[in-house]
């Protein structure tokens, strides 16, 4: 480890991954700032139920084993959580039939009679002729359907 | 190779991430003792037993959190230490997201926490330097988890350098009374035979850890995936209501396994998910979650059973790393073994620069002087 020359470089050269800890530093200073979701989407109406959703961030969608998915929060201004028995949310330009979602557990609304998320099944790149797609199934069976427009 | 070739290679292992590697050692330090900092220093934290009271069910505990507020949903409980309170994460009217301290001995709710707590923040620090998740790697994970190979180089270069390093196990000798240099070798050679052992779990956990990593990256599922409910379980009927309870999965999780100590819950997040309770048994080498019951609210079936006997290779890896790295694989003692050695390390990157800093000063100096002959094993 000799020092060829008694530069200043050479004398603190191994000090530099100390620079490294400035991430720490930022990504901390990052997490204490209040994350500023996109605006909500338009309320619409589903049978007897009112629904609002959100776009949890810009991003493009991301890839999870063999799938792709976008994530929303999805506020039930009208009617309840118990009044689901599943539901899920799509992206594309038509909704995925129940029969074939319910095969699966991707793209299920989940969480607390409160606050619903979701990690919408989406194609790889959205196009602006894609719609979000959520479909409802109520205890007796009945299916609601709605859809965002994208670029809504 | 020459002595005086592995002495550099030893040095250019560990020399230019010293402060990064001291960094993750001392924050790894912390993190072993963090649920005994968070007693020591939030009184809330702390499960107050003065009349030795039973621990209640977990039912009980988020009863009295639904008595304490009305509009709370809980996801998940949480109970890792008999002498920490057991936490349940939930969402409210009031609290979007929250941790509730809840007594298990009393019952009651002795804080709201919304924030990160010091168990997750240092333990997210030392692990990935709370680098951002890219939803299944983290660049700081990769980072920290790599620190295993700098680590078993800088054991396997450091015996190779001193051959004789059963004697600082024999006899061990700090010279004191010499020049800075010597002390800052002496301690740095004891520290590392010392902690040879210490220095060997830590490399091939971390090397765990930078596979895990690899595989989750990959998508790879070392934990076996839990099914959905079955389409047929779920009733379609409005009167529909689930006939296994929280203290039914309990009873079911606590029948299933012999000397089950559950300390993991999720419930269940829509209706076609499980209770999943998750906890520690008989076996002393696996972690607090490697008995695990998957119970389906709707028949009280168990869906999924995992435990150390039915366990996979890597799944039986994954779980055995875990007590090994953060040191409680045998309660407090091992901890506090853990982070005594842990000092040693973080102290030992230290010394390690200081003592390359000492030679740099001597070779400067020697520019103007004829050059002497320096033993860079012995230091002196």
């Amino acid at each position: 480890m000799a020092v060829r020359k008694n530069t200043i470089f050479n004398r603190h050269k191994f000090k530099l991954s100390g620079l490294t800890l400035l991430f720490p530093i930022y990504f901390f200073y990052q997490q204490l700032q209040i994350r500023v979701s996109p605006v909500p989407w338009a309320a619409k109406q589903m049978g007897e139920f009112n629904i609002t959703i959100q776009p949890v961030n810009k991003e493009a969608p991301y890839a999870h084993d063999a799938d792709w998915f976008k994530d929303f929060t999805v506020f039930i201004n009208k009617g309840s959580v118990v009044q689901i028995r599943q539901a899920y949310a799509n992206i594309g330009i038509a909704p995925i039939p129940i029969e074939q979602l319910q095969l699966n557990d991707i793209g299920l609304l989940h969480g607390s009679n409160l606050l619903q998320h979701v990690h919408a099944i989406s194609p790889v790149h959205i196009a602006g002729s894609d719609k979000v797609w959520i479909t409802i199934q109520t205890w007796d069976g009945t299916l609601f359907t709605q859809s965002w427009q994208v670029n809504d | 190779m020459t002595q005086r070739q592995w002495f550099t290679l030893h040095g250019w292992i560990s020399l230019p991430i010293w402060i990064v590697f001291c960094f993750v050692c001392v924050t790894g330090t912390n993190a072993v003792v963090s649920h005994e900092l968070t007693w020591l220093t939030n009184e809330n934290a702390r499960a107050h037993n003065p009349n030795d009271l039973p621990a209640k069910p977990v039912a009980e505990l988020v009863a009295s959190l639904k008595a304490y507020d009305n509009t709370a949903q809980p996801s998940t409980i949480v109970s890792f230490e008999s002498y920490l309170t057991t936490g349940i994460m939930f969402s409210s009217e009031k609290v979007p997201f929250g941790v509730a301290y809840v007594n298990q001995f009393t019952g009651r709710v002795q804080e709201i926490n919304q924030g990160p707590t010091f168990i997750s923040f240092m333990r997210s620090l030392h692990s990935w330097l709370l680098f951002p998740w890219q939803n299944s790697y983290s660049v700081g994970y990769y980072l920290v988890s790599a620190m295993s190979f700098v680590m078993l180089g800088a054991l396997i270069t450091g015996l190779v350098i001193y051959k004789r390093f059963w004697k600082a196990l024999i006899s061990p000798k700090i010279r004191t009374q010499q020049n800075k240099k010597t002390l800052l070798a002496d301690l740095h050679k004891h520290a590392g035979v010392w902690s040879m052992w210490f220095l060997l779990v830590m490399s091939i956990t971390g090397l765990w850890y930078f596979t895990q990593q690899i595989l989750w990256h990959a998508d790879y599922d070392i934990e076996p995936h839990t099914e959905l409910i079955a389409q047929s379980d779920l009733p379609m009927s409005q009167n529909a209501q689930a006939s296994t309870s929280l203290s039914g999965a309990m009873l079911i999780a606590n029948a299933t396994f012999e000397n089950f100590k559950p300390t993991y819950i999720m419930l269940p997040e829509h209706n076609r998910d499980t209770y999943k309770v998750m906890g520690s048994g008989n076996s002393i080498f696996f972690d607090n979650t490697s008995y695990q019951v998957v119970v389906n609210p709707w028949n009280g079936d168990i869906e999924q059973l995992t435990q150390p006997a039915t366990m996979g290779a890597l799944q039986t890896i994954k779980h055995v790393m875990d007590p090994l790295h953060f040191g409680y694989i045998g309660g407090l003692w091992t901890k506090f073994i853990w982070f005594a050695f842990g000092i040693l390390l973080s102290g030992m990157s230290i010394t390690g620069f200081m003592i390359w800093g000492s030679r740099i000063r001597q070779q400067v100096k020697e520019k103007v002087k004829p050059r002497a002959t320096v033993n860079p094993i012995e230091g002196v």
